[in-house]
């Protein structure tokens, strides 16, 4: 694909950038090079927060939602808003929404073809693929060999050409493929029905945020949005079945297409790449998908001094006190060996129950996915709590400086934050850059650590807070795969935490409408509080933050409000977490630690280096650069 | 197959938080209020930066108009129009298309491989001056083509479309 000039660094959506050292064979040593976000404060101070989200869901195409969700979150944490159940209600679907399309569209359409083929699967018999289609995945109507032809004669068309289109880039033909050439045309097959999947799942979008991609149904407060029974438009009782119709369709394929394909993968590419790419193995998540109203905080607990009270306590990620929780450790080490068939029948109609019994502390959070970090990889290990005001960003080898008597290494919490962009880096056109500054990322640590965030954090976390339904789904996969509990902190791991996690939030979508539904049919038609709508009633400063459980990971919105107006504002995202560069101690980020070990067959094709970061779902386009010392020289490779 | 009334698309694509790169959606802004100018069952959708996620709005299109900032290679302002685009290997290879290649590229080989192209794809291209992240507002040059590009807009939906544009209500 020919590129337009245009400096990566002055694009939005720019690149991720690697630089890769090889030596003897294996990545010795990463940098991780990225653009992203470099000035959205600018952009909002001095606006009324109450259109903050308006711009805040601009900074990325896709994520539109989310940025949307943190921003308006932040602005109640701020004024102390609650919205009222429907609008929670509305919000999580939206956001699971996005959150199944985006991790569907992830799996086969960017990271799938790092594993699959796809013009092995020209030599395909499809009448084999058929069997292994019924075999794989029998739960879904289309296996039939004619079926199976019709794909691979799509196919044809492409490659027949000589000319790949959209699969120009891969290395078709690298020796780390391994899948058979049934394999390969099963995948492209559902790499094809993907795309008629996200097409409708998006659907959902449009009835409950407006008709333009561009969300514009929130508000400050909760939803704007038509609720009712007699709404010509958005959420009204005819609406709403089509929400759980579609929302059916989309558990639908994630059971029967999705998981399955994702632990076919597993069962191939284990050896090696079940023991790659662990990374840091800490993990942190915010927590997401509220379960219950409770006043906002933003989603993150900031305990007040001497800890949490009785009331109002989060519940999960916090079992240092609780040792009555720590006793289970080992009780399911000797699940994971062999290779069960029943992977599927683990999670059939768990959709319509939620654990509550960590969180009836009375007024507390529950969320899916429960707040809290896990470090060192230990997935029965203490869940610890997570307090934003212990995040905190270093500049110490990115393109700012700060501006404070701390220098440039020193962490700063986002609500201190500062944006002072000076770059640093190597004139272009360069190959290769030296310079010790070498990002336009900052690097955002949790009390100075690194960690890793997105669906392998929120699954591990969830497993240590023993949620039964997180518990279950992950021992079926690590079952079915046949990997060991020390697998689950790879690269497959991931993949698969990405996979079980759609399914998840795909049976909660189903449960959330139907109590949407039921309020509407109860007459509780509350879908915003609007009783701090006007300026006049909000304090002369105010500050508050919004996170949300991104596709990708952790994002925090951090607001802060002078006479009504946005005198602050920062974002810490979540390739920012996993694609951080080193801080001010030399530690590197959550993926420069994952690629260090990683086998490269041939340094000029770096397949294996992709796998690996593709597995944490960077929101960018990828180039990579290797540096072989002992070899011939310098390889630039681009990657979209 | 059923008999459908006539459908015309309008998409606006970029950024609007990217100087000239917000040149589809800021054009979007302006055909909103034209909307009685434009044929009848035509939408007009801001795509921002959506890329594939844009698909659905594809199924049962007859005619695509996407707009869009395009590197021509020319004066800041020009506007063109590119008619029946292939969307295959030729939409991608090329070497001054729009800024947003890989996103349009991308979504009309999607929309390809999964059946829903619309028969009819043109592009309303206006050479950017400034891309640059986190600006607001178009350049002088972009926006003082605005009016050129969105009548281009009306201009090639109606050629598309099978109905007679009534030039008395114009």
């Amino acid at each position: 694909m020919t590129r337009i000039a245009i400096d990566p660094i002055t694009r939005i959506e720019g690149h991720l950038r690697l630089e890769v050292e090889v030596s003897a064979g294996r990545v010795k040593d990463v940098w991780s090079t990225g653009a992203m976000f470099r000035g959205i404060e600018r952009i909002i101070e001095g606006r009324d927060p109450r259109e903050a989200w308006i711009f805040a869901q601009r900074v990325c195409g896709v994520c539109t939602h989310v940025h949307a969700l943190a921003s308006v979150r932040a602005v109640e944490n701020a004024l102390h808003i609650t919205v009222p159940p429907n609008a929670r209600l509305v919000r999580n679907i939206l956001a699971g929404t996005l959150a199944v399309q985006d991790h569907v569209v992830h799996f086969y359409h960017l990271h799938s073809l790092d594993w699959v083929d796809i013009t092995a699967a020209l030599s395909a018999d499809p009448t084999t693929t058929a069997t292994l289609a019924r075999a794989n995945n029998p739960n879904w109507a289309n296996n039939t060999a004619a079926w199976f032809a019709q794909v691979q004669s799509t196919l044809q068309t492409y490659v027949g050409s000589g000319q790949l289109g959209p699969f120009s880039n891969g290395y078709w033909g690298h020796p780390a493929y391994k899948l058979t050439p049934d394999q390969n045309l099963l995948f492209f097959a559902h790499y094809l029905e993907a795309l008629d999947f996200q097409r409708e799942t998006v659907k959902i979008h449009a009835i409950l945020g407006g008709k333009n991609p561009h969300p514009q149904t929130y508000v400050v407060g909760g939803m704007s949005l038509g609720f009712g029974p007699d709404v010509p438009a958005g959420a009204n009782p005819a609406n709403l079945a089509t929400v759980s119709a579609i929302a059916a369709t989309a558990k639908a394929f994630t059971d029967a297409v999705l998981l399955p394909d994702v632990v076919l993968l597993a069962k191939v590419y284990k050896n090696p790449w079940a023991s790659l790419g662990a990374g840091v193995g800490n993990f942190l998540t915010y927590g997401d998908y509220p379960e219950t109203s409770a006043e906002s905080k933003g989603q993150v607990v900031t305990p007040p001094p001497g800890g949490f009270p009785s009331d109002g306590d989060p519940g999960e990620g916090r079992r240092g006190d609780d040792d009555r929780r720590n006793r289970h450790d080992d009780e399911h080490d000797d699940e994971h060996e062999g290779e069960g068939d029943d992977h599927d029948d683990e999670h059939e109609g768990e959709g319509d129950e939620h654990d509550d019994e960590h969180d009836d502390r009375g007024g507390g959070f529950t969320n899916l996915f429960p707040a809290g970090r896990v470090t060192r990889m230990h997935l029965d290990g203490d869940v610890r709590e997570v307090d934003q005001m212990h995040v905190a960003e270093t500049v110490a080898r990115s393109w700012y400086e700060y501006n404070g008597r701390g220098g440039d290494a020193q962490l700063l919490h986002p609500w201190d934050g500062e944006t002072e962009p000076v770059y640093s880096g190597p004139t272009p056109p360069y190959k290769m850059i030296t310079t010790p500054k070498y990002t336009w990322l900052k690097a955002p640590r949790y009390d100075g650590d690194v960690y890793e965030v997105g669906p392998l954090a929120r699954l591990t976390v969830g497993y240590a807070a023993r949620r039964p339904e997180i518990r279950s789904a992950v021992d079926g996969f690590l079952r079915a795969a046949g990997l060991s509990r020390r697998q689950w902190f790879s690269v497959i791991g991931r993949i698969g935490a990405r996979a079980l996690e759609t399914q998840l939030i795909a049976n909660h979508m189903l449960v959330w409408a139907a109590q949407l539904q039921a309020n509407q049919a109860g007459g509780d038609l509350r879908i915003a509080d609007n009783t701090k709508w006007e300026p006049a009633t909000w304090p002369a400063t105010a500050k508050g933050f919004g996170t949300v459980e991104a596709p990708r990971g952790s994002l925090g919105h951090w607001v802060k409000i002078d006479s009504q107006k946005v005198s602050g504002y920062q974002m810490v995202v979540p390739t920012t977490w996993n694609g951080s560069p080193r801080d001010g101690e030399g530690k590197r980020g959550a993926w420069e630690q994952a690629l260090v070990g990683i086998p490269l067959v041939d340094p000029t094709r770096p397949l294996e280096v992709l796998r690996a970061v593709h597995s944490f779902d960077p929101c960018m386009g990828c180039s990579v650069h290797v540096h072989d010392p002992g070899g011939t020289g310098t390889t630039s490779v681009t990657v979209v | 197959m059923p008999v459908q009334p006539w459908s015309t698309l309008v998409l606006g694509i970029g950024n609007l938080l990217a100087g000239d790169d917000g040149l589809g959606p800021s054009a979007v802004e302006r055909l909103t209020t034209l909307a009685n100018e434009l044929p009848p069952g035509t939408d007009v959708v801001d795509g921002g930066t959506c890329g594939l996620f844009l698909l659905s709005y594809l199924v049962g299109v007859d005619s695509l108009i996407a707009v869009d900032a395009t590197e021509f290679g020319v004066l800041p302002g020009t506007v063109r129009v590119l008619r029946d685009l292939a969307p295959t290997e030729s939409i991608m290879s090329a070497p001054s298309m729009s800024v947003h290649q890989a996103g349009l590229a991308d979504l009309l080989t999607a929309a390809r491989l999964s059946g829903c192209l619309p028969p009819r794809v043109t592009l309303v291209g206006v050479q950017p001056s400034v891309i640059a992240d986190m600006t607001i507002g178009l350049s002088d040059a972009v926006s003082a083509a605005l009016d050129v590009c969105c009548a281009a807009v009306i201009r090639e939906a109606w050629a598309a479309s099978p109905a007679e544009r009534d030039l008395t209500c114009a």
